[in-house]
């Protein structure tokens, strides 16, 4: 039997709707075969921009571990924001991290290796890829938005953690007012107005540009705020203490100063003693040392046999930081034990001098029960300051964490989201071959057909 | 050919409007239920992925709750919630699906080399196809909800520049002088760093520049809050003179361990570097690289360097804390050689309220003007951060007139290729089915004859 090209158009024509059923059909199933197994990927390169990625460490000088974008507080607070109703696990199982190493530090590395000798590069330059089955969320944007808010959360994380970026807690005064003596309550305050000074003093001194966004102030502005706290309500609450001799209980409050009097001045004993180990060791180093070779060099390369350069006065290279040397860290101690002794005897002093004052009633132009009522007032005046700064304050760090840690941690790329399967593609590979099933399935009708007529 | 095209010209005609017209609704539903803008960035830092101030821009924000929440208001869409429509918008980067790999290979090849989209496409499909379309209106009011929220999250506010006044506070009439002046510096920065930036701008509402305000501000502080203080200094005033200078005397006592502390340090420290021998440098060496990567000795002086900026840092804050001390003492000094009567204290006073509000007059004055300026600042300046490409809500825009041209040629030619094949198969084909049959027709006849 001889089927011509024109028979089989005929064929076709005469068998087209059972060719189109079957070509439906046969998409139907395909597109809904591919939705099933269909996966979206978000995907974003990610670059560590502190000189110390390239040491491993990061800039506080801890091991830098990227692993820690999937640790499960991070994915947690990720999923928190987006409202997500993921399971941790297995948003953290589905993400993989790839370091990216440039091709002329692979051929360095098997160079080293071929020689024997060991090399070390750590990866500054990382893929993460976030994989999630379209049964889970059907749309691909959401795969990326999860993506995008771990490596968000990640990025404050490591501003937190890494560059020493923490947030202050905020002092809490409602119930120790009641509670504690007023000297002790203006002291927590006097203290905890110090540490946020200190804080907000260095973060201007190094950013002075910085302005947060959401409070409009800059670091200057804040310190302004809280030095306006210290330096002008803190000693009226003080001054009115002490002139009024204002206390809930005297005797507890004088042994309580006599106590810590004691132990600034065992502290003080104690750094002496350790300053003058220090000091006596720094005599003996130097001793110890004169009949080493070398030693004691007055004139750069005397009697110093090795060819590699010594050169004065630079700055620790590239690679190194500013090393002690032992003899240093001996002078470090000395010093600092020694001052550390200093600072002791004066705390002493200042215990002593609240305990002559306790001791005595104040003078008899001071109405001392009215001026308990207005230290009970002005503490909680300041209190009521305090509390009302922290929210600036909290959102001006945060804005600031956040600014950090982009500076820190650089995106090569947007996150990119594709599917895994590339449906279109499938779809018209399944309409061909719907299509050639049809026409054979027509073609054989025919022929079968012929051959019975034949029969 | 042409003749049998010519003979089927009412089918290719009938088909080509009949593809043109279904093409073109299937287009027309496809745009009704859902609609596309675009988003554009335009700022410093977008071609590295950040906001405007620095922090990392995250595009999913357009989808975060409080946005989708002022949208739903501005589209007066109250039937609606924010999870109603939050699954039903879609964003993606406008960029090419190379470019990842574009980046993966120039990162390896060694190449410091980025690629961050700053325009994205955001769709909305409308859920229910049968209600009012809403979809270019919620577009609409979500490209607003986002700006604003964009402008006031990354981009700092002007609140500094607000005027305060602590005429009536309960600081003391000196301490209030140094609120004032804390509160001009704060006003002068932020304005100096406009100025850096854009010194030639002048404001069209008032014509200033920031020069110009920033001038005023600094007389203000120089002369009028400076004339205030003087005042109260030298007349002794003081709201509870007792207390003040109670307070003064306690900030002395306090001031004084301090400087003991820093002051001692300082010289500790100082005699340290006496103590250091020099001689010891001579066997402390510490191998560095220099810039060329060279390995050289490092014959450091480091003990000596740590010791000398520690003394030099303690001897700086005992210096600070003296000339504190010192001012407080003035202060006491002035404040108990004064002793004004009832009556004195009285005008006194009242010449200190003056001058405080002459002084909150002027602030509040050249406040509003560095608020117009600055307002007007920001909006040239922020105007083209973010901006929208928002779709066509007219009828006919539904409709592309380069689609249904496309549409059309499209028809034309598969109704030309009808009309061509089932010519030629009915001139090919049938023949021969004709053929067959007649043979089949003729071997029946034949049969039937035998028979």
């Amino acid at each position: 039997m001889k089927i011509t090209f024109f028979d089989v158009l005929g064929y076709l024509l005469k068998w087209k709707y059972l060719i189109i059923a079957i070509t439906v059909v046969v998409l139907v199933f395909s597109y809904l075969y591919i939705e099933h197994r269909q996966h979206y990927s978000a995907e974003v390169i990610i670059k560590y921009t502190d000189s110390t990625a390239a040491e491993g460490k990061t800039p506080n000088g801890a091991k830098l571990d990227v692993y820690e974008i999937i640790s499960p507080d991070i994915v947690l607070k990720a999923l928190d924001k987006m409202k997500a109703k993921l399971p941790v696990e297995s948003v953290r199982s589905s993400i993989s991290i790839t370091p990216i190493i440039p091709l002329s530090e692979i051929e360095l590395q098997k160079a080293k290796t071929k020689l024997g000798e060991e090399y070390a590069y750590h990866p500054i330059i990382y893929s993460v890829r976030y994989t999630l089955s379209k049964s889970v969320n059907k749309y691909g944007d959401y795969c990326r938005d999860i993506l995008d808010n771990i490596i968000d959360e990640y990025m404050i994380y490591f501003s937190e953690t890494y560059l020493n970026q923490t947030r202050i807690s905020e002092l809490e005064t409602g119930t120790d007012i009641a509670k504690n003596d007023y000297i002790e309550i203006a002291e927590i305050m006097d203290d905890n107005l110090k540490d946020i000074i200190a804080f907000l003093d260095s973060r201007q001194s190094n950013t002075p540009n910085f302005r947060s966004p959401t409070t409009g102030l800059s670091f200057s502005d804040v310190l302004f705020r809280y030095n306006t706290i210290r330096t002008m309500d803190m000693p009226t609450v003080f001054s009115d203490i002490l002139n009024g001799r204002a206390t809930l209980n005297k005797e507890v409050l004088i042994k309580k100063y006599t106590g810590r009097k004691d132990n600034n001045i065992l502290s003080a004993n104690k750094n002496h003693e350790q300053s003058n180990l220090s000091f006596g060791l720094m005599e003996q180093y130097v001793e110890g040392n004169k009949n080493v070779p070398n030693s004691y060099n007055t004139s750069r390369n005397s009697g110093n046999d090795d060819k590699i350069a010594t050169i004065d006065d630079v700055v620790a290279g590239r690679y190194y930081n500013r090393e002690k040397a032992t003899y240093d860290i001996l002078v470090e101690h000395y010093t600092n034990d020694g001052v550390a002794a200093i600072m002791d005897n004066i705390d002493a002093n200042y215990c002593n001098n609240i305990i002559n004052i306790f001791s005595t009633e104040p003078s008899e132009d001071v109405n001392a029960e009215k001026l308990g009522r207005k230290v009970e007032s002005n503490l909680e005046k300041v209190s009521l300051k305090l509390n009302e700064q922290y929210p600036i304050l909290d959102s001006t760090i945060n804005d600031f964490n956040r600014y950090m840690a982009a500076q820190n941690i650089a995106c090569l790329t947007g996150v990119n989201v594709f599917a895994t399967i590339p449906t279109k593609l499938y779809m018209l590979i399944s309409l061909i071959i719907a299509f050639a099933l049809g026409a054979i399935l027509a073609i054989a009708i025919e022929i079968l057909a012929g051959l019975k007529k034949r029969l | 050919m042409i003749k049998q095209l010519l003979n089927r010209k009412r089918f290719i005609i009938a088909f080509t409007v009949l593809f043109v017209c279904v093409s073109a609704g299937v287009n027309f539903l496809a745009k009704y239920n859902r609609q596309t803008m675009i988003l554009t960035l335009s700022y410093e830092g977008t071609n590295r992925g950040l906001n405007p101030d620095g922090t990392r821009f995250v595009i999913s924000e357009i989808k975060s709750e409080s946005i989708l929440d002022d949208a739903l208001k501005h589209a007066n869409l109250n039937n609606y919630t924010v999870s109603d429509i939050k699954d039903r918008i879609d964003i993606y980067p406008i960029i090419s699906s190379a470019s990842l790999q574009n980046v993966r290979i120039k990162v390896a090849e060694g190449a410091d080399y980025a690629h961050i989209p700053n325009e994205f496409r955001i769709s909305y499909s409308q859920k229910n196809k049968f209600e009012k379309n809403h979809t270019v209106n919620l577009l609409e009011a979500l490209a607003k909800a986002y700006k604003d929220n964009f402008i006031n999250k990354y981009v700092a506010s002007n609140d500094c520049l607000l005027p305060e006044s602590y005429n009536n506070s309960d600081y003391e009439f000196v301490e209030i002088a140094d609120l004032y002046a804390g509160k001009i510096n704060s006003m002068i920065a932020y304005l100096q760093k406009n100025n850096s930036e854009a010194g030639a701008f002048r404001a069209q509402s008032n014509s200033r520049t920031f020069g110009d305000v920033i001038m005023p501000l600094q007389n203000l502080r120089n002369v009028d809050v400076e004339k205030y203080k003087s005042f109260i200094i030298k007349s002794g005033l003081a709201k509870d003179k007792d207390a003040y200078t109670n307070k003064l005397r306690y900030t002395v006592d306090i001031q004084s361990y301090d400087y003991e502390k820093a002051y001692n340090s300082a010289k500790f420290t100082e005699n340290a570097i006496t103590k250091y021998d020099p001689n010891i440098t001579g066997i402390m060496f510490i191998p560095s690289l220099d810039n060329i990567d060279g390995f050289y000795m490092n014959r450091t002086k480091t003990g000596i360097d740590y010791l000398a900026t520690d003394a030099y840092k303690r001897g700086t804050t005992a210096g600070s804390i003296k000339a504190s001390l010192d001012y407080k003492k003035y202060l006491i000094g002035e404040f108990e050689s004064k002793d004004n009567s009832v009556e004195e204290h009285q005008r006194l006073s009242e010449i200190a309220h003056e001058m405080l509000s002459t002084i909150d007059s002027k602030m509040y004055e050249i406040s509003g003007l560095a608020i117009e300026t600055d307002e007007e600042y920001l909006q040239t300046k922020t105007g083209n951060y973010i901006q929208f490409q928002l779709p066509s809500n007219r009828f006919i825009g539904y409709f592309s007139i380069r689609k249904i041209i496309s549409s059309g040629m499209t028809g034309l030619i598969l109704s030309f290729l009808y009309v061509i094949a089932i010519a030629y198969i009915r001139s090919e084909v049938q023949p021969s089915t004709r053929r067959r049959r007649a043979i089949s027709k003729s071997k029946t006849s034949m049969e039937v004859a035998g028979k």
